[in-house]
């Protein structure tokens, strides 16, 4: 039995250590990092594959390998597990891993608009507003962080929960279609685009219901790393983000929509250029600063927004603090 | 009941050489016949011809259209019903006088509530002839049905046969060398011999005239004659 | 002891177990509570929670007991059809062992669309799960001749289908037992894949719901649940199968 714990307790510790590894650079010079994206590969992730692709990252002296995202990924455990230097999480990830004690920093906020937006007619309903909402059944992830961001709109629209029906979504459309449920939550620069051609192809007109565009600021893809190596390495920890910044500037650069359109091909296989070329476009309005902010600026009020409605859709405690989570200032 | 079996040719499927070759039998009932050879010589294969389980390769069986029965001694009764029930299934009503005396020849009046499971080996084998016994037959092939009842048991049973069936036709299949001498009209033994079996050796029997003690002697030498015809040595 | 009270202590002790190498493994190595939730927390959760979740597994048992049963009727008249040769039988056997290969998430988008995301899609996935296993052990069984038992029956020209089906049936009781019971578990699991993929019922749906959210102790609870509840319909299972074919041995 002690030999069996003995053996027990050195796997233990040989996994503990394998999870320490990472740093030291390679033959080249460059120093090893790896990133974990949210998901798997596609426009919201244009950033983060330009700047490998151009060798922005190269430049910093840093040889950084993608890792692709997944619904079983989660980008928070392995920097804790020491699968991943470095990791793209929505804001919800976020402050849900916090608030359970996650060593976590945010380095850079990606988009500066939430993708999440519900799908409509237009064709039947008009030009929605949240008022507009009341009676219709809409479509939510329960559990998810749309969950929260429609509570939040529903607030923000002083509409009572009861006045509107809501629909627990699955990765199934059909209730959509068959007009059982009237909104349908879908990220904008991606899935919306396939879902509102669909759309026109059957003779309706798409519209978009922007939480955004009513005051409500839920705060999705960011760079984030742990503590340790915040602390530890802070010279790798700022011209990884450097690198990203620029690399999320220059991505997004009309100039370059052609360049990066050719790049992205290369990921997202299977994809027409035509689709990939109109994602990017779809990007740039969620990526693009708000007027006096910079490039991936990290935005305050919608953590704090975003903390809010989490405490108020009961999915987080309240009580955590932003300010040892988001890091200062970019260098 | 009269089966003549004709130039029968017969071999196992991938075997190298034919187990049988232009075999010819008649069997003429009624009355108590047997087969008798050293294992593994096909006595089993050519009951199973004869009850037209298995066609042969070439050749024919032929009939007067008597109905022919095969039983054999690994056969067992559905487990879910009591034997009493299950015999009493397959007999027709007209005849449960006659079933109820042969289950009392048969000594299975006190385990009829039973199931088959829980019945000794020998009981086992008494009840599955006795259901035959109930059955329309014109020939019954009984291949080794006994062979888990005691000697005694089995003259008993052999001897009431012969005596309740008169006009039936029983093909008896056994290694007993002294019961199917003393029993049988005739004997088809199976020769000695490399190769296919091109004919058996009829050797006529006592019938079961006499009693067995008193015939002690005949069945000694008839029994001689029976293994000298399949074993090919005379002693 | 009892066999369901036994199974069900083996499950604890098995869960218990777990949780101590899940948790020596978290101190070991220094986890955060995000990826491992300490003891308190998931008590302080199963707590909490203990009623919402008993709920939703007894809504998944009713699920997975539903779906055992239409399973085991359906392969039973579907084995019975399969075991001929005609060709329709090998028409129903390919077919059998071709759908068995699809995994049911695949097939899953097609039960929700015409089924929808209620009871009847997640009773149409628990059946499917546990469906193919009986399928495939009764098409063996109903195909292999019990010479023994048959013999006399098909001699004297007593053999019917139904009497051929019942020998086989029961002279194979062992194994008809053995994946039953194994398929008890299969329908649990169907139950809960459902809830998972789609519906916003069971305990299936609960444990997306705490993916979707990372709370693991919601997850750990719902597994002693499922553990638990598995343990007892297998033991039932089992012990129904045990008193009903006790004549038989």
């Amino acid at each position: 039995m002690g030999r069996l714990l003995k053996t027990l307790i050195s796997l233990l510790c040989m996994l503990s250590l394998t999870s320490c590894s990472g740093g030291g650079t390679d033959g080249n010079g460059t120093e090893p990092v790896r990133l974990r994206l949210k998901w798997l590969y596609n426009a919201s992730f244009a950033g983060e594959i330009w700047g490998v692709e151009t060798g922005l990252f190269h430049r910093e002296g840093l040889a950084v390998s993608l890792l692709e995202g997944g619904p079983e990924q989660d980008a928070i455990k392995d920097l804790e597990l020491g699968r991943a230097e470095f990791g793209i999480a929505s804001g919800d990830q976020v402050i849900r891993a916090a608030s359970k004690g996650a060593e976590v920093v945010v380095l850079a906020q990606v988009f500066q608009r939430n993708p999440l937006r519900w799908i409509y007619s237009r064709k039947r309903l008009g030009y929605l507003r949240p008022e507009g909402l009341a009676g219709l059944t809409v479509g939510v992830t329960f559990g998810g962080n749309d969950e929260a961001i429609f509570a939040a709109l529903l607030n923000r629209a002083s509409l009572p929960a009861g006045r509107v029906k809501i629909y627990g979504v699955h990765y199934d459309f059909s209730p959509f279609w068959k007009g059982q449920v009237d909104l349908w939550p879908v990220y904008y620069n991606t899935q919306g685009i396939v879902i509102a051609d669909k759309m026109r192809r059957n003779g309706d007109e798409p519209g978009f219901l922007d939480p955004d565009r009513w005051g409500v600021r839920f705060v999705a893809n960011s760079l984030v790393t742990s503590r340790r190596l915040a602390e530890e390495k802070p010279e790798l920890v700022r011209r990884f983000t450097r690198a990203f910044v620029k690399a999320w500037r220059e991505a997004m650069d009309e100039a370059n929509a052609e360049r990066l359109g050719s790049i992205l091909a290369k990921y997202e296989k299977g994809v027409s250029p035509r689709l990939i070329a109109r994602q990017i476009e779809a990007t740039r309005e969620l990526v693009a600063p708000r007027s006096g902010k910079g490039w991936c600026e990290v935005d305050r009020d919608a953590w704090r927004q975003t903390l809010e409605s989490m405490s108020a859709a009961g999915l987080v405690k309240a009580g955590i603090g932003l300010d040892g989570l988001l890091a200062p200032a970019l260098p | 009941m009269r089966l003549e079996l004709k130039e029968i040719t017969f071999s196992y499927a991938g075997a190298p050489s034919h187990l049988f070759d232009s075999l010819s039998l008649v069997i003429q009932g009624p009355g108590f016949f047997s087969l008798f050879g050293l294992s593994g010589c096909g006595k089993s294969t050519l009951s199973h011809i004869i009850s037209g389980m298995t066609p042969p390769d070439s050749g024919e069986v032929t009939g007067d259209g008597g109905i022919v029965l095969y039983a054999h001694a690994g056969e067992r009764f559905p487990a879910w019903v009591s034997i009493g029930d299950h015999l009493r299934r397959v007999s027709p009503p007209q005849d449960f006088h006659m079933l109820r005396s042969l289950m009392e020849l048969m000594g299975l009046t006190e385990v009829e509530d039973h199931r088959f499971p829980d019945l000794s080996m020998g009981q086992k084998n008494r009840a599955n002839l006795l259901r035959y016994l109930m059955q329309r037959f014109d020939l019954l092939v009984m291949d080794e049905v006994l062979a888990n009842v005691d000697e005694p048991s089995r003259e008993r049973i052999i001897s009431a046969l012969k005596e309740r069936f008169p006009d039936r036709t029983f093909l008896y299949v056994s290694h007993n060398v002294s019961e199917v001498a003393f029993f049988s009209r005739s004997i088809w033994v199976f020769p000695a011999g490399e190769g296919p079996v091109t004919g058996l050796v009829e050797i006529g029997g006592m019938d079961g005239r006499g009693s067995a003690a008193s015939a002690g002697g005949d069945v000694a030498a008839l029994g001689h004659r029976i293994v000298a015809a399949c074993t090919g040595v005379e002693r | 002891m009892t066999s369901p009270a036994k199974r069900i202590l083996q499950f604890i002790a098995i869960y218990c177990g777990a949780l101590a190498l899940l948790w020596g493994a978290k101190y070991l190595l220094h986890m955060s509570d995000y990826l491992v939730p300490p003891p308190l927390e998931v008590l302080r959760y199963a707590t909490g929670h203990a009623g919402e979740q008993f709920l939703a597994m007894l809504d998944t048992a009713r699920v997975a007991v539903s779906g055992h049963l239409v399973a085991i009727a359906l392969a039973l008249a579907v084995g019975a059809v399969a075991r001929g040769r005609g060709t329709g039988a090998g028409l129903v056997r390919t077919a059998a062992y071709n759908l068995q290969a699809y995994p049911v998430v695949a097939l899953a988008p097609i039960i929700f669309l015409f089924l929808g995301d209620g009871f009847a899609a997640r009773l149409a996935i628990a059946t499917l799960i546990s469906y193919f296993p009986l399928l495939l052990s009764f098409i063996g069984i109903f195909s292999s001749p019990v010479e023994e038992v048959e013999h006399f029956f098909r001699i004297t020209g007593r053999m019917t289908a139904r009497m051929e089906l019942t020998i086989r049936l029961l002279e194979n009781r062992g194994k008809v037992a053995t994946v039953v019971t194994g398929t008890g578990t299969l329908s649990m699991v169907g139950a809960i894949v459902g809830e998972f993929l789609s519906t916003s019922q069971g305990i299936g749906y609960l444990i997306r719901k705490a993916l979707y959210q990372n709370d693991l102790s919601a997850i750990l609870v719902a597994l002693l649940l499922i553990g638990l509840f598995s343990s007892l319909y297998v033991a039932v299972v089992e012990e129904g199968g045990r008193r009903l074919l006790a004549p038989w041995r």
